[in-house]
């Protein structure tokens, strides 16, 4: 961030000491309790003269608009993350007022607070037992989707990128190099709960059950309009999103494929690429793929003699 | 009380950049809750103000949302996160994105609130009172004149609503906004529902505190009504804008030789949307009761309602 000093002089430094006891004071409980309790001159490093400033306060109405601001942000996690806020139930509010004793944010705009609440509340879902086990998982999809509406940018594709199916279909025949782009506003995500199934229970005001286990692949993307198109997927359509990186043409892909899935029967053969043409296909029409050609003449050796 | 020859006089002394600015009328806070309302009934609103923060590294549909805007109705710019009462500094890249949204919104001014909302090192969440001393009067005038030059447009600033004020407090709310608005020669955006709150909440004469800040600095006005808790009245922008603040702003009206727009904010417990538009249309009727508009500023495109 880039900030102007105009002075510093003692009394600004003085000044700028205590606003920061001040911000503290209005959004730490621990830090409040610790100055109101009058224990001692010195909290947490401030000095005397701030911290009875700080004392000088109406306690009352201090507290009262420190939980307001406990409140507001309550509901900025319910607005963010509205199934995860859901399941954490009473935690929730434990949590928002440990977020402010802890690091807080240093930024209160919708999207950023957002990112680092959800930071906050992801290491304490993994490092306390709290909420049923796929709370994380569901956080992990809640700020996917928020992530992937607030930082799509407009032109989604790089210059150059085709979603022609028929270009697709010349390309490989005259066996062109093909290399296939996944979208760049998107996340696969492997989530071992029903999130629908979770998100349909919570907007029902419903607790989801506890033991609901099962393993769910999702494709998130945006589309130019901002709208986020969802859709559950296989494991073999994520590893092909997933090794779509535009610098791997098409032919390397059904190599690193049949590898990947070399257990499951795959093999590298006419089946495969059949298979993987038709899924590559698939995507292109949906979006969330796209193509470049490397249509320089290839070497002679490099070219396929007619039969 | 100023007569209302004063005032002109006062006026015309003012160098500001406010001469081709019209009175714009009243409008209303856009809102994404309002939103298709809002949109289905511009003819009934003179002008929208926008929240800045909802607009900075926005995603392309907001940036196409605040251009379809820009082409259809009179904008202003309101933030929130400026903090410009924090001591010593001035957040330039902040400034900097402002711009940016100002590029697209053409906004006919950009306003935000006199306190601090953050620190460095931590964000408090709320529009926060500071120490009314000397110190911070200085700080403020010297941030908000180097933040007025960021822009083509003037830049306001608002009186905050609050429930206690650190210390120390070495002179009066008036007097602080009146040095800060002098030492920045800004102009300001009296919010008189923050007004009647604070006279009620602190105890003090709303009546005494208008004939003691500049009111030909006064461009912009803010309604909005909230709510009691307990003894306090809180600052939630979700009701009717209440009589008392009617009657502060029938009293201010005839002393504003600047002002350029009257504004209902409602942010939550949203009422039909038919009920706003009755409630614009009667603070239109005040206005026309109580406020002369200047010749200089009748030459510029006025309201039908006002000729």
């Amino acid at each position: 961030m880039n900030w102007v000093a105009p002075g510093r002089d003692g009394a600004a430094l003085a000044e700028r000491s205590f606003q920061s006891a001040y911000a503290r004071l209005l959004t730490s409980t621990r830090f409040r309790k610790a100055v109101f309790s009058r224990h001692g001159s010195n909290v947490d490093g401030f000095d005397a003269q701030v911290i009875e400033r700080l004392r000088a306060m109406d306690w009352d109405r201090t507290s009262f608009y420190a939980e307001l601001l406990v409140g507001n942000r309550i509901a900025s996690i319910s607005e963010a993350f509205p199934t995860t806020a859901f399941l954490l139930g009473s935690h929730l509010t434990r949590l928002a007022r440990d977020f402010g004793d802890e690091s807080g944010s240093t930024d209160h705009r919708k999207y950023p607070e957002a990112c680092a609440i959800a930071a906050y509340l992801m290491h304490s879902l993994e490092t306390q037992r709290i909420g049923p086990p796929f709370a994380i998982d569901v956080l992990t999809y809640e700020l996917a989707k928020l992530r992937l509406r607030y930082e799509y940018r407009l032109p989604l594709w790089a210059q150059g990128v085709c979603h022609s199916a028929s270009k697709f279909d010349v390309a490989m025949r005259a066996q062109h190099p093909v290399y296939v782009h996944r979208h760049p506003y998107q996340a696969i995500l492997s989530l071992a709960c029903d999130i629908e199934k979770v998100c349909a229970d919570v907007a029902a005001a419903r607790m989801p059950r506890k033991g609901m286990v099962q393993s769910t692949m999702l494709l998130l993307h945006v589309d130019d309009q901002g709208v986020l198109h969802q859709e559950g997927v296989n494991a073999v359509t994520a590893a092909f999103l997933l090794l779509a990186d535009g610098q791997t043409t098409f032919d390397s892909m059904l190599d690193a494929l049949a590898t990947l899935f070399a257990q499951g029967g795959f093999e590298r053969g006419a089946q495969l690429r059949e298979g993987a043409l038709q899924l590559c296909g698939r995507l292109l029409e949906r979006g969330v793929v796209g193509l470049t050609f490397d249509v320089r003449p290839r070497p002679a050796s490099a070219q396929v003699r007619a039969p | 009380m100023n007569s209302y020859a004063d005032a002109l006089t006062l006026g015309a002394d003012l160098c500001s950049p406010l001469d081709d600015i019209p009175f714009l009328g009243v409008g209303l806070g856009f809102r994404e809750a309002l939103k298709s309302a809002t949109l289905e009934h511009l003819d009934r609103i003179d002008f929208l103000e926008l929240m800045t923060e909802h607009y900075i590294e926005m995603p392309p549909h907001k940036t196409r949302e605040l251009e379809l805007l820009a082409a259809e109705i009179p904008l202003v710019m309101h933030g929130v996160e400026l903090s410009i009462g924090t001591v010593d500094w001035l957040d330039v890249e902040y400034l900097e994105k402002m711009q940016r949204v100002a590029e697209l919104a053409h906004p006919r001014w950009i306003s935000d609130h006199l306190c601090m909302t953050r620190v460095p090192e931590r964000a408090i969440g709320n529009l926060t009172p500071v120490p009314l001393s000397l110190l911070n009067c200085s700080n403020i005038a010297h941030n908000a004149r180097r933040a007025g030059g960021f822009f083509d447009c003037p830049f306001l600033l608002e009186n905050i609503s609050y429930y206690f004020q650190p210390p120390p407090i070495e002179m009066t709310e008036e007097a602080f906004v009146t040095r800060v608005l002098e030492g920045a020669d800004c102009h300001m955006l009296l919010d008189l529902t923050n007004l009647c709150n604070n006279a009620i909440n602190m105890g003090y004469n709303a009546y005494r505190y208008l004939d003691g800040i500049p009111l030909d600095r006064v461009v912009q006005i803010h309604l909005a009504g909230g709510y009691y808790h307990g003894s306090l009245l809180l600052d939630t922008h979700s009701h009717r804008v209440p009589d008392p603040v009617l009657d502060l702003l029938k009293h201010v009206l005839p002393r504003l030789p600047n002002l350029r727009g009257v504004l209902i904010e409602r942010d939550q417990n949203f009422p039909p949307f038919s009920e706003l538009l009755d409630e614009l249309d009667g603070v239109r009727e005040l206005v026309r009761q109580h406020w002369t508009v200047r010749p200089a500023v009748r030459r510029l495109k006025t309201p039908q309602w006002l000729s």
